[in-house]
Protein backbone atom coordinates (compact mmCIF):
# COMPACT_ATOMS: atom_id res chain seq x y z
CA UNK A 1 0.00 0.00 0.00
CA UNK A 2 1.48 3.35 -1.07
CA UNK A 3 1.40 6.01 1.60
CA UNK A 4 1.66 9.72 0.98
CA UNK A 5 2.43 12.11 3.79
CA UNK A 6 0.35 15.23 4.25
CA UNK A 7 1.75 18.02 6.41
CA UNK A 8 -0.69 20.35 8.15
CA UNK A 9 -0.12 24.06 8.80
CA UNK A 10 1.00 23.24 12.34
CA UNK A 11 3.50 20.75 10.92
CA UNK A 12 1.80 17.53 11.91
CA UNK A 13 2.51 14.62 9.55
CA UNK A 14 -0.31 12.38 8.34
CA UNK A 15 0.66 9.32 6.27
CA UNK A 16 -2.40 8.61 4.10
CA UNK A 17 -3.20 5.76 1.75
CA UNK A 18 -2.72 6.95 -1.84
CA UNK A 19 -6.13 5.64 -2.91
CA UNK A 20 -7.96 7.83 -0.39
CA UNK A 21 -6.44 11.01 -1.79
CA UNK A 22 -8.24 10.59 -5.11
CA UNK A 23 -11.18 12.25 -3.40
CA UNK A 24 -9.26 15.52 -3.18
CA UNK A 25 -8.89 17.40 -6.45
CA UNK A 26 -6.24 19.68 -4.94
CA UNK A 27 -4.05 16.87 -3.59
CA UNK A 28 -4.53 14.81 -6.73
CA UNK A 29 -3.17 17.72 -8.78
CA UNK A 30 -0.19 18.07 -6.42
CA UNK A 31 0.52 14.33 -6.65
CA UNK A 32 0.55 14.52 -10.44
CA UNK A 33 2.69 17.67 -10.48
CA UNK A 34 5.17 16.17 -8.03
CA UNK A 35 5.28 12.88 -10.00
CA UNK A 36 4.50 10.98 -6.81
CA UNK A 37 2.81 8.23 -8.77
CA UNK A 38 6.00 7.45 -10.71
CA UNK A 39 7.67 4.21 -9.70
CA UNK A 40 11.02 6.01 -9.58
CA UNK A 41 9.77 8.61 -7.11
CA UNK A 42 10.14 7.99 -3.41
CA UNK A 43 6.72 9.30 -2.35
CA UNK A 44 7.51 8.76 1.31
CA UNK A 45 10.39 11.23 1.06
CA UNK A 46 8.21 13.94 -0.49
CA UNK A 47 5.54 15.11 1.95
CA UNK A 48 2.78 17.37 0.65
CA UNK A 49 2.47 20.59 2.63
CA UNK A 50 -1.06 21.86 3.23
CA UNK A 51 -0.45 25.30 4.74
CA UNK A 52 -4.15 26.18 4.87
CA UNK A 53 -5.31 23.19 6.93
CA UNK A 54 -4.62 22.72 10.64
CA UNK A 55 -3.76 19.30 12.01
CA UNK A 56 -6.99 18.66 13.91
CA UNK A 57 -9.04 19.60 10.84
CA UNK A 58 -6.90 17.50 8.51
CA UNK A 59 -7.34 14.56 10.85
CA UNK A 60 -11.12 14.90 10.52
CA UNK A 61 -10.87 15.23 6.75
CA UNK A 62 -8.84 12.02 6.57
CA UNK A 63 -11.31 10.28 8.88
CA UNK A 64 -14.13 11.34 6.56
CA UNK A 65 -12.22 10.17 3.45
CA UNK A 66 -11.52 6.81 5.07
CA UNK A 67 -15.21 6.28 5.68
CA UNK A 68 -16.05 7.32 2.12
CA UNK A 69 -13.28 5.31 0.49
CA UNK A 70 -14.52 3.97 -2.82
CA UNK A 71 -17.40 6.42 -3.16
CA UNK A 72 -17.73 7.91 -6.65
CA UNK A 73 -15.89 11.22 -6.86
CA UNK A 74 -17.95 14.11 -8.21
CA UNK A 75 -16.56 16.17 -11.06
CA UNK A 76 -17.26 19.67 -12.31
CA UNK A 77 -19.05 22.47 -10.54
CA UNK A 78 -21.24 21.86 -7.58
CA UNK A 79 -24.71 22.02 -9.15
CA UNK A 80 -26.56 19.90 -6.67
CA UNK A 81 -30.19 20.53 -6.13
CA UNK A 82 -31.29 21.10 -2.59
CA UNK A 83 -34.11 18.58 -2.79
CA UNK A 84 -31.82 15.78 -3.94
CA UNK A 85 -29.26 15.89 -1.15
CA UNK A 86 -29.72 13.93 2.03
CA UNK A 87 -26.98 13.88 4.65
CA UNK A 88 -26.48 10.19 5.49
CA UNK A 89 -26.74 9.21 9.13
CA UNK A 90 -23.01 8.51 9.49
CA UNK A 91 -22.13 11.96 8.14
CA UNK A 92 -24.77 13.63 10.27
CA UNK A 93 -23.27 11.99 13.36
CA UNK A 94 -19.81 12.97 12.14
CA UNK A 95 -20.71 16.63 11.70
CA UNK A 96 -23.06 17.08 14.62
CA UNK A 97 -20.64 17.44 17.57
CA UNK A 98 -18.99 20.46 15.95
CA UNK A 99 -21.95 21.80 13.98
CA UNK A 100 -22.24 25.20 15.63
CA UNK A 101 -18.57 25.55 16.45
CA UNK A 102 -15.65 26.91 14.48
CA UNK A 103 -14.37 23.42 13.71
CA UNK A 104 -17.23 22.46 11.44
CA UNK A 105 -16.72 25.70 9.54
CA UNK A 106 -12.98 24.97 9.32
CA UNK A 107 -13.80 21.49 8.03
CA UNK A 108 -16.06 23.04 5.39
CA UNK A 109 -13.40 25.53 4.33
CA UNK A 110 -10.84 22.70 4.20
CA UNK A 111 -13.19 20.67 1.98
CA UNK A 112 -13.39 23.66 -0.35
CA UNK A 113 -9.62 24.24 -0.34
CA UNK A 114 -8.85 20.56 -0.84
CA UNK A 115 -11.58 20.31 -3.48
CA UNK A 116 -13.34 17.33 -1.88
CA UNK A 117 -16.71 17.88 -3.51
CA UNK A 118 -18.73 15.24 -1.67
CA UNK A 119 -17.49 16.45 1.72
CA UNK A 120 -18.13 20.08 0.78
CA UNK A 121 -21.66 19.33 -0.40
CA UNK A 122 -22.60 17.32 2.67
CA UNK A 123 -20.95 19.77 5.01
CA UNK A 124 -22.75 22.73 3.40
CA UNK A 125 -25.99 20.78 3.42
CA UNK A 126 -25.56 20.09 7.14
CA UNK A 127 -25.10 23.83 7.71
CA UNK A 128 -28.07 24.75 5.52
CA UNK A 129 -30.22 22.23 7.40
CA UNK A 130 -29.69 24.25 10.57
CA UNK A 131 -31.40 27.23 8.86
CA UNK A 132 -34.40 25.33 7.56
CA UNK A 133 -37.72 26.63 8.85
CA UNK A 134 -36.03 29.27 11.02
CA UNK A 135 -36.57 33.00 10.97
CA UNK A 136 -33.68 35.45 10.68
CA UNK A 137 -33.77 36.27 14.42
CA UNK A 138 -33.82 32.54 15.28
CA UNK A 139 -30.76 31.95 13.09
CA UNK A 140 -29.06 34.92 14.77
CA UNK A 141 -29.80 33.44 18.17
CA UNK A 142 -28.61 29.94 17.26
CA UNK A 143 -25.36 31.09 15.71
CA UNK A 144 -24.64 33.93 18.11
CA UNK A 145 -24.81 36.68 15.49
CA UNK A 146 -25.46 40.12 16.99
CA UNK A 147 -28.46 42.08 15.68
CA UNK A 148 -27.18 45.10 13.75
CA UNK A 149 -30.54 46.23 12.40
CA UNK A 150 -32.73 49.02 13.67
CA UNK A 151 -36.43 48.08 14.01
CA UNK A 152 -37.12 50.18 10.90
CA UNK A 153 -34.47 48.33 8.88
CA UNK A 154 -35.82 44.98 10.05
CA UNK A 155 -39.31 45.98 9.00
CA UNK A 156 -38.07 47.09 5.55
CA UNK A 157 -36.31 43.77 4.94
CA UNK A 158 -39.36 41.84 6.10
CA UNK A 159 -41.43 43.69 3.53
CA UNK A 160 -38.91 42.85 0.81
CA UNK A 161 -39.07 39.21 1.86
CA UNK A 162 -42.85 38.97 1.86
CA UNK A 163 -42.97 37.43 -1.62
CA UNK A 164 -41.29 34.25 -0.37
CA UNK A 165 -43.69 33.68 2.55
CA UNK B 1 -8.46 14.10 20.17
CA UNK B 2 -11.02 15.14 22.73
CA UNK B 3 -14.49 16.22 21.71
CA UNK B 4 -14.06 19.70 23.19
CA UNK B 5 -10.88 20.23 21.12
CA UNK B 6 -12.60 19.19 17.91
CA UNK B 7 -15.85 21.07 18.45
CA UNK B 8 -13.93 24.29 19.12
CA UNK B 9 -16.61 25.44 21.49
CA UNK B 10 -16.58 25.55 25.25
CA UNK B 11 -20.36 25.29 25.55
CA UNK B 12 -21.06 22.53 23.08
CA UNK B 13 -23.68 21.09 25.33
CA UNK B 14 -25.58 24.33 25.49
CA UNK B 15 -28.74 23.93 23.47
CA UNK B 16 -29.15 27.53 22.46
CA UNK B 17 -26.52 30.21 21.98
CA UNK B 18 -23.37 29.26 20.10
CA UNK B 19 -20.43 31.65 19.81
CA UNK B 20 -19.29 31.12 16.24
CA UNK B 21 -20.50 33.11 13.26
CA UNK B 22 -20.98 31.01 10.11
CA UNK B 23 -20.74 34.24 8.13
CA UNK B 24 -16.96 33.97 8.53
CA UNK B 25 -17.01 31.38 5.76
CA UNK B 26 -15.34 32.46 2.50
CA UNK B 27 -17.79 33.86 -0.03
CA UNK B 28 -17.53 30.85 -2.37
CA UNK B 29 -18.34 28.44 0.46
CA UNK B 30 -21.12 30.68 1.71
CA UNK B 31 -22.59 30.57 -1.80
CA UNK B 32 -22.44 26.77 -1.71
CA UNK B 33 -24.55 26.91 1.47
CA UNK B 34 -26.95 29.44 -0.07
CA UNK B 35 -27.43 27.17 -3.10
CA UNK B 36 -28.83 24.53 -0.78
CA UNK B 37 -31.41 26.82 0.81
CA UNK B 38 -34.99 27.12 -0.36
CA UNK B 39 -36.28 30.58 -1.29
CA UNK B 40 -37.87 31.20 2.09
CA UNK B 41 -34.75 30.27 4.05
CA UNK B 42 -32.64 32.39 1.72
CA UNK B 43 -34.92 35.34 2.36
CA UNK B 44 -34.71 34.76 6.10
CA UNK B 45 -30.94 34.79 5.80
CA UNK B 46 -31.23 38.45 4.73
CA UNK B 47 -32.66 39.23 8.16
CA UNK B 48 -29.69 37.78 10.05
CA UNK B 49 -27.19 40.61 9.62
CA UNK B 50 -26.13 43.33 7.21
CA UNK B 51 -23.29 41.14 5.97
CA UNK B 52 -25.66 38.22 5.44
CA UNK B 53 -28.10 40.45 3.57
CA UNK B 54 -25.36 41.82 1.32
CA UNK B 55 -23.97 38.32 0.75
CA UNK B 56 -27.35 36.95 -0.33
CA UNK B 57 -28.08 39.96 -2.54
CA UNK B 58 -24.70 39.91 -4.26
CA UNK B 59 -24.57 36.16 -4.81
CA UNK B 60 -28.15 35.55 -5.84
CA UNK B 61 -27.35 35.21 -9.52
CA UNK B 62 -24.79 32.54 -8.69
CA UNK B 63 -26.97 30.55 -6.36
CA UNK B 64 -30.22 30.44 -8.29
CA UNK B 65 -30.88 29.02 -11.69
CA UNK B 66 -32.23 32.03 -13.50
CA UNK B 67 -34.54 31.82 -16.44
CA UNK B 68 -35.51 34.77 -18.56
CA UNK B 69 -37.83 34.87 -21.50
CA UNK B 70 -36.54 37.44 -23.92
CA UNK B 71 -39.17 38.87 -26.20
CA UNK B 72 -38.26 41.23 -29.01
CA UNK B 73 -40.62 43.29 -31.10
CA UNK B 74 -39.70 45.50 -34.01
CA UNK B 75 -42.43 47.92 -33.01
CA UNK B 76 -40.93 48.58 -29.63
CA UNK B 77 -39.27 51.96 -29.49
CA UNK B 78 -36.36 51.25 -27.22
CA UNK B 79 -34.91 48.79 -24.81
CA UNK B 80 -37.05 48.67 -21.73
CA UNK B 81 -35.73 50.88 -18.97
CA UNK B 82 -36.68 48.17 -16.54
CA UNK B 83 -34.31 45.77 -18.23
CA UNK B 84 -31.56 48.36 -18.34
CA UNK B 85 -32.13 48.68 -14.62
CA UNK B 86 -31.85 44.92 -14.28
CA UNK B 87 -28.50 44.79 -16.05
CA UNK B 88 -27.16 47.81 -14.20
CA UNK B 89 -28.14 46.13 -10.99
CA UNK B 90 -26.03 43.08 -11.62
CA UNK B 91 -22.88 44.73 -10.28
CA UNK B 92 -23.60 45.52 -7.58
CA UNK B 93 -27.06 44.02 -7.32
CA UNK B 94 -29.76 45.88 -5.51
CA UNK B 95 -32.52 44.00 -3.85
CA UNK B 96 -35.39 45.73 -5.57
CA UNK B 97 -34.06 44.04 -8.68
CA UNK B 98 -33.00 40.87 -6.95
CA UNK B 99 -36.55 40.02 -5.93
CA UNK B 100 -37.69 39.54 -9.53
CA UNK B 101 -34.47 37.67 -10.22
CA UNK B 102 -35.26 35.29 -7.39
CA UNK B 103 -38.76 34.97 -8.72
CA UNK B 104 -37.76 34.16 -12.26
CA UNK B 105 -36.81 30.69 -11.17
CA UNK B 106 -40.53 30.23 -10.54
CA UNK B 107 -42.19 32.32 -13.18
CA UNK B 108 -41.14 33.43 -16.58
CA UNK B 109 -40.80 37.08 -17.43
CA UNK B 110 -41.82 38.58 -20.74
CA UNK B 111 -40.47 41.92 -21.89
CA UNK B 112 -40.72 43.50 -25.29
CA UNK B 113 -37.41 44.79 -26.48
CA UNK B 114 -36.35 46.15 -29.83
CA UNK B 115 -34.35 43.42 -31.48
CA UNK B 116 -31.64 45.23 -33.38
CA UNK B 117 -30.63 47.43 -30.44
CA UNK B 118 -30.74 44.57 -28.03
CA UNK B 119 -28.18 42.02 -29.13
CA UNK B 120 -25.55 43.33 -26.76
CA UNK B 121 -28.11 43.38 -24.00
CA UNK B 122 -29.16 39.82 -24.79
CA UNK B 123 -25.53 38.68 -24.66
CA UNK B 124 -25.13 40.41 -21.30
CA UNK B 125 -28.12 38.45 -20.08
CA UNK B 126 -26.54 35.26 -21.45
CA UNK B 127 -23.52 35.97 -19.25
CA UNK B 128 -25.58 35.76 -16.08
CA UNK B 129 -28.44 33.35 -16.63
CA UNK B 130 -28.75 29.66 -17.42
CA UNK B 131 -31.84 29.62 -19.61
CA UNK B 132 -32.94 32.05 -22.31
CA UNK B 133 -36.04 31.92 -24.46
CA UNK B 134 -36.13 34.26 -27.44
CA UNK B 135 -39.32 35.36 -29.06
CA UNK B 136 -38.74 37.67 -32.01
CA UNK B 137 -41.32 38.94 -34.47
CA UNK B 138 -38.95 40.70 -36.83
CA UNK B 139 -37.37 37.52 -38.11
CA UNK B 140 -35.91 38.95 -41.29
CA UNK B 141 -33.39 40.89 -39.25
CA UNK B 142 -32.61 37.95 -37.03
CA UNK B 143 -32.21 35.37 -39.80
CA UNK B 144 -28.94 36.90 -40.96
CA UNK B 145 -27.23 36.39 -37.66
CA UNK B 146 -29.26 33.61 -36.07
CA UNK B 147 -26.56 30.92 -36.01
CA UNK B 148 -23.95 33.40 -34.81
CA UNK B 149 -26.33 34.49 -32.08
CA UNK B 150 -26.88 30.91 -30.93
CA UNK B 151 -23.12 30.38 -30.78
CA UNK B 152 -22.53 33.61 -28.87
CA UNK B 153 -25.29 32.93 -26.36
CA UNK B 154 -24.28 29.34 -25.67
CA UNK B 155 -20.62 30.33 -25.42
CA UNK B 156 -21.59 32.35 -22.36
CA UNK B 157 -23.03 31.11 -19.08
CA UNK B 158 -26.34 30.19 -20.70
CA UNK B 159 -26.67 26.46 -21.36
CA UNK B 160 -30.27 26.22 -22.45
CA UNK B 161 -31.71 28.22 -25.33
CA UNK B 162 -35.24 28.16 -26.68
CA UNK B 163 -36.43 30.01 -29.75
CA UNK B 164 -39.96 30.15 -31.03
CA UNK B 165 -41.44 29.48 -34.40
CA UNK B 166 -41.43 33.18 -35.26
CA UNK B 167 -37.79 33.66 -34.29
CA UNK B 168 -36.30 31.58 -37.06
CA UNK B 169 -37.01 28.29 -38.80
CA UNK B 170 -33.84 26.27 -39.21
CA UNK B 171 -32.73 24.63 -42.46
CA UNK B 172 -30.96 21.25 -42.48
CA UNK B 173 -27.73 23.15 -43.09
CA UNK B 174 -28.44 25.32 -40.01
CA UNK B 175 -28.93 22.20 -37.90
CA UNK B 176 -25.62 20.73 -39.06
CA UNK B 177 -23.87 24.02 -38.29
CA UNK B 178 -25.40 24.15 -34.81
CA UNK B 179 -24.28 20.58 -34.15
CA UNK B 180 -20.74 21.47 -35.19
CA UNK B 181 -20.73 24.54 -32.96
CA UNK B 182 -22.03 22.84 -29.84
CA UNK B 183 -19.63 19.92 -30.25
CA UNK B 184 -16.71 22.36 -29.93
CA UNK B 185 -18.01 23.62 -26.56
CA UNK B 186 -16.65 22.35 -23.26
CA UNK B 187 -20.11 22.31 -21.68
CA UNK B 188 -23.34 20.39 -22.22
CA UNK B 189 -26.06 22.49 -23.78
CA UNK B 190 -29.63 22.25 -24.96
CA UNK B 191 -31.26 24.05 -27.85
CA UNK B 192 -34.91 23.99 -28.83
CA UNK B 193 -36.42 25.72 -31.83
CA UNK B 194 -38.19 25.07 -35.12
CA UNK B 195 -36.92 23.51 -38.34
CA UNK B 196 -38.13 23.20 -41.91
CA UNK B 197 -40.03 19.88 -42.18
CA UNK B 198 -37.87 17.26 -43.85
CA UNK B 199 -38.14 13.54 -44.48
CA UNK B 200 -35.13 12.99 -42.21
CA UNK B 201 -36.98 14.60 -39.30
CA UNK B 202 -36.82 11.61 -36.99
CA UNK B 203 -35.05 10.90 -33.74
CA UNK B 204 -31.32 10.67 -34.24
CA UNK B 205 -28.08 10.95 -32.35
CA UNK B 206 -25.04 12.86 -33.55
CA UNK B 207 -21.97 12.57 -31.37
CA UNK B 208 -22.89 13.52 -27.83
CA UNK B 209 -26.17 15.12 -28.87
CA UNK B 210 -29.59 13.69 -29.46
CA UNK B 211 -31.94 15.34 -31.91
CA UNK B 212 -35.67 14.97 -31.45
CA UNK B 213 -38.65 16.19 -33.40
CA UNK B 214 -41.54 16.11 -30.93
CA UNK B 215 -44.00 16.40 -33.80
CA UNK B 216 -45.50 19.80 -33.12
CA UNK B 217 -45.89 22.07 -36.14
CA UNK B 218 -45.97 25.83 -35.79
CA UNK B 219 -49.24 27.24 -37.17
CA UNK B 220 -47.67 30.34 -38.66
CA UNK B 221 -44.63 29.00 -40.49
CA UNK B 222 -45.29 25.27 -40.62
CA UNK B 223 -41.88 24.73 -39.04
CA UNK B 224 -41.58 21.60 -36.96
CA UNK B 225 -40.34 21.61 -33.40
CA UNK B 226 -36.75 20.43 -32.89
CA UNK B 227 -34.76 19.69 -29.76
CA UNK B 228 -30.97 19.28 -29.77
CA UNK B 229 -29.74 18.23 -26.39
CA UNK B 230 -26.55 16.75 -24.94
CA UNK B 231 -27.21 13.19 -23.81
CA UNK B 232 -26.08 14.09 -20.30
CA UNK B 233 -27.78 17.48 -20.18
CA UNK B 234 -29.63 18.10 -16.95
CA UNK B 235 -31.98 21.00 -17.38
Amino acid sequence: MVLITLVSSDEQNFPVERELLKQSGTIETLIVNMNLDDEDTDAAAMPIPLPNVKGDVLEKVIQWMEHHKGDPVKEGDNEDNNAEIVVPQWDDDFFKPAMYGSKHLELTVAASYLDIKNLLTLSCKAISNTFKGKTGPQIREEWGVPNEFTPEEEEAIRKENEWSE
Amino acid sequence: MSLSTWTGSSDVNASTRKPIDFLNLPQNVLEDVFKLLDDRSLSQMREVSKFAKNSVDSSILNVRKTEILYEADSEAASVSSEWHHFIQSVAPPKFNCIIPVLKVSKQKIFRKILFIDSIKFLLNVADIVDVISIYVLNKSELARIFITLIREILNRRCTELHTCEMTHVLSQHDIKTILKIIHTMDKKVSFAGYAIPHESNVYSKVGAYQIEYPGYRGPRTGGTEISIKHVDFEG
